[in-house]
């Protein structure tokens, strides 16, 4: 699983990162980095089965804890 | 860079099927049980006034987008928060709707194929669509239309065999206060997420479409899904509620003659295309925020990392299909209020505010003038 989320994301940097850098579009390049480090970082966490915390969990404790406080 | 334009009646498709995304698969107002049909009315009703508020805004500002319109009224710094948590919400609905049509595909079609898969799958499709544009996505959603239509028709004059008119007694049975309840929530879902479409009928070619497309979208969308909690309420009757996908459920008992039965796989052709519609403008959406706040050339270059990431993040919201349910009909009414209602509200303010100062100025100078 791992083996395939490198070599996917290598060949999406050929097809993306590249043209970006010889266009010297700087801020998209960046910018289009960032997301990418992230998005990379999540798919080898998901393949790894490492448990990533979800923020539905957090909303539901923030809502309940506001629908407490007014239902007093 | 060519400014995308798309017609009134495109807009309306797409306002229509956006409606329909999700909320023909998990239906709308289920807690309110046989009453259910009653719920969807009161959030047609509620939202009207809203819908309004959106098209104003839009047409104030015609021609430019969301976020245009929230950096001119706000500045760059308060602009590019509002935007920030506009996008988020973009973000987050666009991976609510995956996950929930990823779900649906994972649990009544490809039990044994890994959830990631159907998404990686479904995500591609949406990618290309968002990275080719908003006419593209308007013109797949004209064609569509009257697929998903002309579909429900069908399954629905094919149910009638199936129904019990009685199941819609006791109406009001529950109380008015639970209708209402449950009308709130289907309020802000489906109708109160069109909000989004603030960031794609900046497009629209006349300043007074906004309010058309608004009008004949809602109505349109409240009539079709009202009709299905209807059709819903006959054939499952109070057991509304024990079903996670109650219109797939209610088209599995279609049975005519010992020919035309589990017809439910071609109603899933609907769920599929408005599904793909919906998150395709989530996507489409939030691209465009995160290109507004970075001021970038063009939304294009983020779309693949944007989109893989919006499929990830649907991945690891819930744990399963309980949880996933769970938040949807008790939590994301009051998660949305900042979305749907605050910031437009704040928006609509500003700019009845700026427009009105802004037409005195002009008519004070040409009083000076003459």
């Amino acid at each position: 699983m791992l083996v395939f989320v490198i070599l996917g994301y290598a060949l999406l940097s050929i097809y993306e990162f590249f043209p970006l850098y010889k266009e010297n579009k700087q801020k998209e390049f960046y910018v289009n980095l960032v997301l990418g480090i992230i998005s990379f970082t999540m798919a080898i966490l998901i393949s790894l089965r490492i448990n990533i915390p979800s923020p539905a969990e957090a909303i539901k404790i923030v809502i309940n804890y506001i629908l407490k406080a007014f239902a007093m | 860079m060519i400014r995308e334009r798309i017609t009134d009646k495109e807009a309306t498709c797409l306002l229509i099927l956006f409606l329909l995304g999700s909320s023909i698969l998990v239906g709308i107002g289920v807690r309110a049980k046989n009453d259910a049909w009653l719920a969807g009315i009161l959030g047609v009703v509620f939202f009207i006034p809203f819908a309004l508020i959106y098209a104003r805004i839009q047409s104030i500002f015609h021609g430019r987008d969301i976020f245009e319109i929230t950096i001119l009224l706000y500045g760059k710094v308060f602009g590019r928060i509002l935007i920030i948590i506009f996008s988020w919400y973009s973000f987050h609905l666009g991976a609510l709707v995956l996950r929930n049509f990823c779900e649906f595909v994972h649990v009544e079609s490809f039990p044994e194929t890994p959830l990631i898969v159907i998404t990686l799958c479904f995500i591609t499709i949406n990618i290309a669509a968002a990275r080719s544009g908003i006419e593209v996505i308007a013109r797949i959603a004209t064609f569509c239309l009257p697929v998903v239509i002309i579909l429900f028709l069908l399954m629905e004059i094919l149910s009638i065999s199936t129904m019990d008119f009685n199941n819609i007694k006791p109406i009001l049975g529950n109380g008015f206060s639970k209708v209402a309840d449950v009308g709130f929530s289907s309020f802000s879902f489906p109708f109160a997420e069109s909000v989004i479409l603030l960031g794609v009928f900046y497009t629209l070619k006349k300043r007074e479409s906004a309010v058309k497309v608004y009008m004949k979208g809602v109505l349109a969308a409240g009539i079709v899904l009202i009709t299905l909690t209807l059709v819903n309420i006959f054939v499952l009757g109070n057991m509304i509620e024990d079903y996670y996908f109650p219109s797939y459920a209610s088209f599995s008992f279609i049975k005519v003659g010992d020919f035309i039965q589990r017809m439910e796989g071609t109603i899933a052709i609907s769920y599929v295309l408005t599904s793909f519609i919906k998150s395709s403008i989530c996507l489409f959406v939030a691209c465009k925020g995160i290109a507004a706040v970075f001021n970038l050339n063009h939304y294009k270059f983020i779309v693949i990392q944007t989109g893989l990431i919006m499929a990830y993040f649907s991945l690891i919201l819930y744990d399963n299909i309980e949880e996933m349910v769970d938040w949807f009909q008790n939590i994301y009414q009051f998660y949305a209020i900042p979305f749907q209602i605050i910031f437009p509200l704040f928006i609509w303010v500003c700019a009845e505010i700026r427009n009105r100062s802004e037409k005195r100025d002009q008519s004070g100078k040409g009083k000076k003038g003459v």
